[in-house]
């Protein structure tokens, strides 16, 4: 059995580290907060924006519309971008996310993955670092500390570049994988296609109320052009968003298991402690009556 | 009297009445007035400037879109380049 001292140093040492998780958790809590805050602020942009976009596609034809960003080709050159986090300590977050991506590269990119000609463009350290040690092509990792400061001036960056990149035909498609924010304790890996951008997210007419007589300027396939790519952009801001409250999410999950677990270890720990404590001072009292008695006996 | 709407991505830079915009409409700037016609512009380079009580503030933006609709006015933006 472990002795006394040694116990006593354990102890100490969960109750630190006990300590850790629990700050952990609060901070991931009051980050989390302000997470959520962010997509709260988005919204009425993103609303806005598809409100119009489907007020004026009511009344257009589709095939009228004309944008670079929708026009399919085939797919030769892909590009996936991996959003994770830049941190560990959050449960499965980042390995959940990284696994499906790389099941969607050996499954539905297993043809471009073996031509060479598949890249992936991490956006997070961690998920940088899991497709980096495997050998992936991963590109531009410029832009993998794009969550150290997370507003929409820097990302409109990246997401002009993802449009100029699309445009000038580097790439014939580019998908998404990030972590949708369900709820505070779940977080779901999806896949999105982000270029080229699906018709459909323009006919969605049915939501569509009685549509004003609008003056347009300068027409109204002028407008939706100009839209298609706003709306690009706001899609992928919206996945980094999800993706960072996602991160607090599981983080401050994870850290609340940890600090549960490190109380039941601590009750463990005491009990054990305190019958080598009480084992002790019986051997102690043993010893001292069979001495006194054994003088008795002399 | 008109609501103002301006909007960027990651806050509402603007809300409140006021008695005049001016935008950068991609075929020419235009001034709204209350009852205006419905109307949705996009929005080139240019001066965001709203008058509410003769007190006028200005905003530089690089495109966007507006909407117009039953004295409700409602600026999209991307970014606000600078605060006049």
């Amino acid at each position: 059995m472990a002795s006394l001292k040694e116990i006593r140093n354990r102890i100490r040492s969960v109750i630190s580290t006990q300590q850790i998780t629990k700050a952990m958790k609060m901070v991931a809590a009051a980050k989390l907060r302000r997470a959520q805050d962010r997509i709260l602020r988005m919204r009425p942009y993103a609303q806005s924006l598809k409100g119009i976009l489907q007020n004026l596609s009511a009344n257009l034809d589709a095939s009228q519309i004309q944008s670079p960003y929708l026009e399919e080709r085939p797919v030769e050159r892909v590009l996936l971008i991996v959003v994770t986090s830049d941190r560990g300590l959050c449960g499965a977050f980042n390995n959940n996310l990284a696994k499906a991506a790389q099941q969607a590269i050996h499954q539905q990119y297993e043809a471009q993955y073996q031509a060479g000609k598949l890249d992936l463009l991490c956006i997070g350290k961690k998920g940088y670092e899991y497709f980096e040690r495997r050998g992936y092509s991963v590109v531009h990792p410029e832009h993998t500390d794009l969550f150290t400061r997370l507003d929409f001036d820097h990302v409109l960056t990246v997401g002009e570049q993802l449009l100029s990149w699309y445009e000038q035909g580097v790439y014939d498609r580019i998908d998404i994988f990030y972590n949708e924010f369900k709820n505070v304790a779940t977080q779901i890996p999806r896949q999105e296609q982000l270029l080229p951008a699906s018709a459909d997210m323009a006919e969605d007419t049915s939501s569509a109320e009685a549509s004003m007589e609008y003056i347009l300027e300068p027409s109204a396939e002028a407008i939706v052009t100009d839209l298609i790519p706003k709306i690009i952009k706001i899609q992928f801001y919206k996945a980094l968003l999800e993706s960072n409250a996602a991160e607090h999410g599981a983080r401050m999950m994870a850290m609340d298991k940890a600090t549960e677990n490190a109380g039941e270890l601590l009750r463990e720990l005491r009990l054990t402690y305190n019958r080598t404590r009480q084992a002790v001072i019986t051997k102690e009292i043993i010893e001292i009556v069979s001495g006194a008695s054994a003088l008795e006996e002399a | 009297m008109l609501h103002l709407e301006i909007i960027t991505p990651d806050k509402a830079v603007f809300s409140g009445e006021v008695d005049t915009v001016f935008v950068p409409g991609t075929k020419g700037a235009f001034q709204v007035l209350k009852n205006h016609a419905p109307i949705i512009s996009t929005l080139g380079k240019g001066e965001v400037r709203y008058r509410v009580a003769s007190k006028e503030v200005a905003f530089l933006v690089e495109g966007g879109v507006v909407e117009v609709a039953q004295n409700k006015v409602r600026v999209l933006v991307e970014r606000i380049l600078e605060e006049a």
